[in-house]
Parts: structure tokens; sequence; C-alpha cells
């Protein structure tokens, strides 16, 4: 059986970190023998406070490291499904001359830049948590994902897919996955988790778009270009700006995703349609960056930031509740009479979600 | 029997669906995916998503008038029944 559950399944991190507060030594040996078993972001930052706590004086030794630097791992898979994988390329090494394995590490740096030039975010967790990406996963593996501890890339299989490294927008999508489940989380179903998708997709476009210095009006605002292979028809895997378009293929399918509530899809695939229905919320980010112009991450990529940060986001909010905090942020952030705001508004109005 | 496995959601959230009739198979290699659906026990799986962009599986069996269906993830399935999955794949591509 793959079935892993020890303590944590129980006791939620958050509690252990209070216990790294106000438990005693035997209490807190416990905690740690407990997050030692899991290796999420969230335990991993329980962990980091159980240390701390239990250890005052190693708190110079142990405490926020200045950040601005990457900490990268890749490794190659061999094309196995397995979690035995040779060490590819660490921090500092130089290219390997593999493109899977150059790409991950390069994209990752572009994605940790992105979000420590931005947002002065250190890593994934804030603390600068170490990127670690698996390369080569699985043979012929259509699928790029994030396993709850780091970023897995497949080959591809040649007929459909190029390899998933291939497009940084797929590797800040994922990473992203993994700040949304340290931020939020959103639970990964239904509304909730095609907003945890959109997040995903609003900034893998924003790191790209920041790598490649474009503004919203030069963005392409699509997600996986140049990730489907030759022969394929179509432009990438979805369109944040025209949702529905990106490719109509004979084997492939056609794109299925909605530009407006009346056309949201109610569905038992992919835990219901979060793939899918994510195409709502986009094309929202899509229009409040293109409204107000310039950089999409200065404005729209701060209020969308934020909103995600915001304590009031709950695990199981839908696009109306998300609509109306990114509302209120932008009200806090811009003015409540602001042309953030008036955007915000506008956006969500014309694509169906009332405020 | 029939079974089928509809695989959606990952990266591109593309589905794909998968399809074997015992019918089809030689007689020990439906004996096998007798065996695999009873080793899978479908009605007691209980998966829940993990992670982000994983593949998600909707397994149905039909046998007669008996039905059993389950929804599963990956990163979340018992063995059983990811060597049902794997079988069904391989035998619905061959």
């Amino acid at each position: 059986m793959s079935h892993r559950c020890s303590l944590h399944c129980i006791v939620p991190p958050g509690m252990l970190e209070r216990v790294a507060r106000h438990g005693d030594d035997d209490q807190r040996t416990l905690a740690l023998d407990t997050l030692s078993k899991d290796h999420s972001v969230r335990a991993t930052r329980a962990t980091n406070a159980l240390l701390l706590a239990g250890k005052p004086k190693r708190l110079d030794v142990l405490g926020r490291r200045p950040g601005g630097t990457a900490r990268r791992t890749i490794y190659d898979m061999e094309t196995t499904e397995q979690e035995t994988g040779k060490l590819g390329r660490g921090e500092g090494d130089e290219p390997t001359g593999d493109a899977a394995t150059d790409e991950a590490y390069d994209g990752l740096g572009s994605t940790y830049d992105f979000y420590w030039q931005v947002f002065q975010r250190d890593s994934i967790d804030d603390q600068g948590l170490h990127l670690v990406g698996w390369v080569h996963y699985g043979r012929d593996y259509d699928n790029a994902f994030w396993d709850g501890q780091r970023m897995v890339f497949g080959d591809g299989d040649g007929q459909l897919f190029q390899r998933f490294t291939i497009a940084l927008d797929v590797i800040g999508h994922e990473l992203t996955h993994g700040l949304t489940e340290d931020e939020g989380p959103l639970d990964y179903l239904g509304q909730s988790g095609a907003l945890n998708e959109s997040i995903s997709d609003v900034f893998g476009s924003l790191i790209k778009q920041h790598a490649l210095r474009q503004t919203a009006d030069q963005a392409d605002w699509l997600i996986g270009a140049g990730l489907l292979a030759d022969g394929v028809q179509g432009k990438a895997l979805r369109s944040m700006a025209e949702p529905g378009t990106a490719f109509d293929d004979p084997v492939l399918g056609k794109d299925s995703q909605p530009a407006h509530m009346d056309d949201y899809v109610r569905t038992v695939d992919d835990n219901g349609g979060v793939h899918t229905n994510s195409g709502i919320p986009n094309r929202a980010f899509y229009l409040v960056a293109t409204k107000l112009g310039g950089n999409a991450w200065d404005r729209a990529g701060r209020i969308w930031y934020e909103t995600l940060r915001d304590p009031t986001l709950t695990r199981a909010s839908g696009f109306r509740r998300f609509a109306r905090l990114t509302e209120r942020v932008a009200g806090r952030l811009y003015g409540p009479d602001s042309d953030e705001g008036k955007a915000v508004a506008d956006a969500w109005k014309q694509v169906g979600v009332r405020l | 029997m029939e079974i089928t496995v509809r695989r959606t959601g990952g990266f591109a959230g593309i589905a794909r669906t998968a399809r074997v009739r015992t019918d089809d198979l030689d007689p020990a290699a439906a004996d096998e995916l007798y065996a695999l659906v009873r080793e899978a026990d479908l009605p007691a799986v209980k998966s829940e998503p993990s992670g982000a962009d994983r593949f998600q599986y909707e397994i149905h069996v039909r046998d007669g008038d008996r039905e059993q269906r389950a929804i599963v993830h990956d990163g979340a399935m018992p063995e059983p029944v990811r060597r049902l999955v794997d079988r069904v794949q391989v035998l619905s591509s061959g």
C-alpha cells in the first residue's frame, strides 16, 4: 500500500507549530518526530519553528537568511517513476548540456528571481526553501506536476507534447502551486481548485513576461506555448485572453475552457474541471492587466498576490469570494475609487462573476 | 466483464479513455484481469487529490448487471489499484 498516514494526518502542522512555542521538551521531541515523516512545505515550516523554539541559542544560525539567491537541485529520474534519481545539477553547477535539466534549473531560477524581485519573497515558503526539480520522469510522460514537495517534469511523448520544461510558464506554474499550498491553501476541487489552477497560470504567465521584459500589451497570455509537438493544431494549452481557443486538434481534441460563468463546466473529471473552469478567473486577470497596462506584475499581479496572502481567503473559497477579495485588496492598495479598483470590478463583471 | 479507465486532469487537463473487455482476451489474460479487479477492491477505495496537476482516474467495471466504480488520484493510489489501471492501459493500447 502506498498509503502514508502518520500523526500529521490528524494533527495539522499549525498545531505542531503551537507545540513548538508552548510545549515542553518531550512534547517538542514528539512533534519533531511526527514532522520528520512529512516533507510538505507546511511541515517544513513547522519543523523550522520547532527547531528554533527548542534551541533558542541557535537562532542566529538557523534564523532568516538574507535571501535573494535561489537554492536549486535538479534530479534526473532516468525515465522511471521511482523516487530514485541521480543528481543532475546542483546550485552553481555548470550547464549539463541536457536540455530538460538545464531548462528546469534556469526556469526555477527565473521563477525564484521573479518572486524575489517583484514581491521580496524568498522562495516558496518565503524562508528560502530549497527548490527541487525532477526531470525525465517516467517514459514518454505527458505531464508536469507539483507533488507537494517538488516540481516534476515528464519528457512528453513527442507526438502530442514536447518535454514539459520547454515552457518557462509551465515551470512557474508548478512552483506557484507550492506557494499557493503554503499561503492558501485552496482545496483542489471545484471552484477553489479552479482558482488554485488559475493562480498558477497567472503567475506562470507573469514569470514569463518578467523574464522577457514584456508589458501586458506585448505578452501572448498563453500557457504552454511551444509545448505542443510539431503537427498538433494549436498554439498552446490555454489562452488567458481568449479561453477556449488555444487548440483544436483531431487527436488532442478542442480547448474546452469557458471564458464566462454562463459556460461554467460541471463535471466529475479533473477534480471538478479545475483545469477547465480556471479559464474564467484567468480571463478576469487578463482583463485587469490589459486595462491597467504597463508591466502586468506591477499592479494586477500585486493585487492577486496580496489576495492569495489574505488570511480571509479560506481553503474552500469560490470565485465570488476570491473576486470580492481582489476588489477589497485593490481598494486597500490603491484607494477605493482607484483605476485599479474599477478595473478589478469591471473584469469580474465581464466574466459573469457577481461581486 | 468490461473495464473502462478514464484519465483526466494533469497539467493539460485533457481526457483519455482506455477500455478492455475480457471477451476480447485469451483466458489467462482474462483471469488475470478478474484477479486484479478483486484485489483492487474498488468499493473500498478512498482517494483524495495530492499535490497539483496530477492525473485522476475514474475506473468503471461492469460485469453482467454488477457495477463497480472508483475515482483515484496519482500520488494517493493504493498499489493494487495502480496495477489494475496500468494493466488496462497496456491492454487497451495493445
